[in-house]
């Protein structure tokens, strides 16, 4: 079912929840809304949901307008954060509890609740009550008592901030695996990069009640339309300065904060020259060379902390601290003087003002 | 390192044995009370025979629960009591949800004025709740069910009374609810008022527990009500009244120690229910009670 | 665009209670207002009573008890308050966190026992321990035995006896209030200034009694107003002889429960009325004092 939400807004007394908001949802998509905590996105989806009613803007699914309907009267499923699981139910209760709403005979409860069972992997905890299972469980009980329902439009709020690590990565794989195999169009809010872009198709950043982008999600990596992206988006976060891109002998630098220039490669020319801007350079584009360049910087070290696979290392760079990948063969320690250089192709530059790329466009 | 500093302990029994000082008005109430009960005659504390010798253990003093009009009374109080508990738990807890859940209009303006009335001394209103009884007494039909001199009329001018203490008390507890599993309940198709029923009432039970005894109690005490409002009489006396009127008797001789016994008897379903829940009612007399002292 | 039907659901659900509400304490408030302007009384009947302005009301200021029911209402409000429903409740409350948890929570569970007892078997307690020997509890255990004469206490004492039943009663609510207000003060806190040298007395006087400003103030303005206008258990005790007639059961008596068979009602009424403006003002004070609308909060869904 196709959702369209066109120029929604709602407010709590004075404050702006939700600014604006206008998006288009194909049929089988799944979406992400992601942001900070705050930014609108769980009003957006409670108001798709119909529990939150707009103070303007309209919402419409496969082309009939839902703006003022019950939320019963949707065709919606719901996962909350909290499960939200009836605690005095049992898991078939809670389950089939839309079904006997509607008044279906046993048999098809019956029927129903062993589907999705089975889809899930709960059908030997159909007796128990909520509280006697675990957080995974009870969100996958969640999950089956959304999908009961055969709805055309499955909500998310944030289902897996309550599970650790391990189950999240896995529920992660198994809510991905259902919708495809559903082909049901999904909306799913979480504050959580990794979830975001590993799960959905699209996703829109949202921040302080307005929508930043809607894209998919490798495009937010590479072509970060708003300065807020660039930071939000990412781990560790984009380095970003204020400074200027000059042209010279007919090719084009910008200067980082100790004065240094660096080349910048015509393929992300910001085409505004000797004018204040905001550059951004991502830590895994920058690379640390042997012997200082015309085109490479040099600053000592003041932080490092291995990641793993990488370290993050902290070069002090003029007033600025720079962050920076290395090997971890490399051998850096705090203090030490290197020299480092960027990816020529990498760089972001952003409006100082507007905060809006100079390179890309939100669509 | 336990404390085992000598001072401190000498103050712990210093300070119980005020505190004991301090409560031998009760103390010495209730050993009254229950000895008197068991004895022909009670001197001071002391059990003694008609002739003032010590013992007369007897039982009866409890030989009143033969008698019809002690049961007509209990079967009355039984009424009040059980109807008013049904009473405020409803509709405390309707209209708890409904400022608690539900936005309208005027919200704010039914909520201050629960708590206007939940500190207002209704007792003061009594006069004119008089003429309000009076008043349907005047109806056909519905006088028999809510007029003066009726078991109902005493049942909904107590439920009212109970009203803003109940209504808050429930607000509180549906407070506590998640807002997920409402919305989840919306969701999967529920009304409001099937929300209200199939799901809001079954989560918020400790509260309509703690309500309900609280209710029974105090209906199964109240005496001003009962007696301003019940002319009474044979079929119009609560155990309240019922042990009022002995004991104000100016005709017969007062036999205190049958007092003792039917008061003794209006206690005891008081006491077990305030054992059991010391906790919850605790909770609600600190909400700020109602009327009463 | 569509607008947005308001839903009218919540009325449903406030029906029943809006009724009562109504019929007991809307209407009655009124009433009482209107009746105290009439001079309706069982002469009259309830048709041929008249309008009479503020007649009940100079009736009042010129009353010959008036005065002195005033003065007893003063005392026995005063009394109780300052005596037990604060200091009591107070003392209680110290005295029982000192002691370990289980002794603490014994002498708790006995003092609200007052509370929950019903009032006629409550008073009639107080009044076999204030009864004549040599039935009276007191006289036989702490006058008899020193050869000391022996009298009932109760009218010789009814004032002191009116104050201490309700008080019994009263010190719970103060005792409650202000025994969770201890126990929520930081126990460390509560160490360190032992620590810090103080004796358990200095650190109820420095530490924890400036703590409990908020709940003695809220004790003392509630208490105030039940004190003022509740009757039950002196109407049970005296029933307002030997002077304890204070101002609440007097309106009673007057319009209710006349020995001479002349109910006034509409002088009740102008003496309830006054009460119950006091409870108005009291009521709308809190409101404002407490901010208790400040723990209004929006519902999270909207209408539905």
């Amino acid at each position: 079912m196709d959702v369209s939400i066109n120029n929604l807004t709602k407010k709590f007394g004075n404050v702006t929840a939700v600014n604006n908001f206008s998006l288009e949802i194909k049929s089988g998509e799944f979406v992400a809304f992601l942001g900070p905590s705050g930014c609108g996105k769980t009003t957006t989806l409670l108001t798709v949901a119909g529990i939150y009613k707009p103070n303007s803007g309209s919402i419409v699914f496969g082309g009939k307008d839902v703006t003022f309907a019950q939320p019963k009267d949707r065709n919606i499923g719901m996962v909350f954060q909290s499960y939200a699981l009836y605690p005095h139910m049992s898991v078939y209760e809670n389950i089939v509890f839309s079904m006997k709403l509607k008044k279906a005979s046993e048999e098809d409860k019956k029927k129903a609740a062993q589907e999705v069972a089975d889809l899930l992997g709960i059908g030997h905890l159909l007796e128990r009550k909520p509280g006697e299972l675990s957080g995974g469980q009870q969100q996958r009980v969640a999950l089956g008592r959304a999908l009961v329902k055969k709805p055309q439009l499955l909500l998310f709020d944030e289902p897996l901030s309550n599970l650790d690590a391990r189950l999240r990565i896995s529920m992660r794989t198994e809510i991905k695996r259902i919708q495809k195999e559903l082909g049901i169009t999904c909306i799913y809010v979480t504050h959580d990069q990794i979830e975001a872009m590993t799960m959905a198709d699209k996703v829109a950043v949202l921040k302080d009640g307005l929508l930043q982008t809607f894209q998919p999600p490798i495009e937010l990596h590479t072509h970060p339309c708003t300065e807020f992206i660039g930071s939000f988006v990412g781990n560790p976060p984009m380095n970003l300065f204020n400074s200027k891109v000059v042209e010279k002998d007919g090719d084009i630098f910008t200067i980082l904060p100790d004065k240094s220039m660096m080349k910048v490669n015509k393929i992300v020319d910001p085409k505004v020259y000797n004018k204040e801007l905001r550059v951004g350079i991502r830590p895994e584009d920058i690379e640390i060379v042997d012997k200082g360049t015309a085109d490479s910087s040099t600053g000592i070290v003041s932080l490092f902390e291995p990641l793993g696979r990488d370290n993050l290392v902290n070069v002090r760079c003029g007033n600025k601290t720079i962050q920076l990948l290395s090997s971890p063969k490399a051998g850096i320690e705090i203090g030490d003087t290197i020299n480092f250089k960027a990816v020529d192709t990498q760089w972001q530059f952003f409006d100082l003002e507007s905060g809006k790329s100079l390179l890309w466009h939100t669509k | 390192m336990k404390n085992k500093k000598q001072p401190i302990e000498l103050n712990k029994i210093i300070i119980f044995i005020v505190l004991l000082i301090l409560s031998i008005p009760i103390i010495l109430g209730y050993l009254w009370l229950i000895i008197s009960t068991f004895a022909e005659v009670t001197h001071g504390l002391l059990p003694v025979d008609r002739n003032g010798n010590f013992g007369g253990f007897t039982l009866e003093n409890w030989n009143f629960i033969f008698e019809k009009e002690v049961w007509l009374a209990t079967w009355n109080t039984l009424l009040l009591a059980l109807f008013m508990t049904v009473g405020v738990v409803a509709v405390s807890s309707l209209a708890g949800y409904a400022l608690s859940r539900i936005k309208f209009n005027g919200r704010k303006e039914f909520l201050s004025l629960t708590l206007v009335l939940h500190a207002f001394p209704s007792i003061t209103l009594l006069i004119a709740i008089y003429f309000v009884l009076k008043f349907f007494s005047g109806i056909p039909v519905l006088k028999l069910f809510m007029g003066y001199n009726t078991i109902g009329g005493v049942v909904l001018v107590s439920l009212a009374m109970q009203l803003p203490l109940g209504i808050w008390l429930m607000k509180g507890f549906f407070d506590g609810v998640s807002w997920d599993v409402e919305r989840a309940a919306l969701i999967d198709g529920c009304s409001r008022f099937r929300t209200f029923w199939n799901i809001m009432f079954p989560l918020v039970r400790p509260g309509i527990a703690a309500l309900s005894i609280f209710s029974f109690m105090t209906g199964w005490s109240s005496f001003i009500i009962p007696y301003t409002f019940l002319s009474g009489g044979a079929g119009h006396e609560v155990i309240s009244t019922y042990l009022n009127s002995m004991m104000s008797s100016d005709t017969i001789s007062i036999n205190y120690n049958l007092l003792a016994a039917v008061g003794l008897f209006q206690l005891i379903p008081i006491l077990i229910f305030y054992f059991f829940n010391q906790n919850y009612l605790m909770k609600i007399f600190s909400g700020g009670t109602h009327g009463g002292v | 665009m569509r607008k947005h039907k308001k839903s009218n659901v919540a009325y449903y659900f406030l029906l029943p209670a809006g009724i009562l509400i109504f019929l007991f304490f809307f209407l009655p408030v009124i009433l009482t207002i209107l009746i105290s302007f009439t001079d309706m009384s069982s002469v009259t009947g309830f048709s041929n009573w008249s309008i009479v302005g503020l007649n009940n009301y100079f009736k009042i200021f010129v009353h010959p008890d008036s005065l002195h029911i005033f003065g007893q209402t003063m005392i026995y409000v005063s009394c109780t308050l300052i005596f037990f429903n604060v200091g009591m409740g107070l003392l209680i409350a110290l005295l029982a966190y000192h002691l370990p948890k289980r002794v603490g929570g014994f002498f708790r569970s006995l003092w609200l026992l007052p509370r929950i007892t019903p009032a006629v078997v409550y008073v009639l307690m107080w009044k076999m321990l204030a009864a004549d020997a040599p039935y009276g509890v007191l006289n036989e255990l702490f006058r008899v035995p020193f050869g000391l004469p022996t009298t009932n206490l109760l009218p010789e004492h009814a004032m002191l006896f009116c104050i201490l039943v309700n008080g019994y009663i009263g010190a719970s609510f103060g005792m409650i209030i202000f025994s969770s207000a201890i126990e929520s003060i930081s126990s460390d806190i509560m160490t360190s200034s032992l620590v810090d040298g103080a004796g358990i007395f200095d650190r109820a006087r420095y530490i924890i009694i400036p703590q409990l400003r908020w709940p003695l103030l809220f004790v003392t303005t509630y208490q105030t107003l039940s004190l003022l206008t509740s009757f039950e258990s002196i109407m049970v005790l005296t029933d307002g002889n030997f002077g304890t007639e204070v101002w609440s059961l007097w309106s009673y008596h007057k319009a209710l429960n006349n020995y001479y068979g002349n109910f006034q009602y509409g002088f009740g009424s102008a003496l309830s009325g006054l009460l119950v403006v006091v409870g108005i003002v009291f009521a709308i004070i809190y409101l404002k004092y407490f901010k208790f609308g400040e723990l209004v909060k929006e519902p999270l869904i909207d209408e539905i």
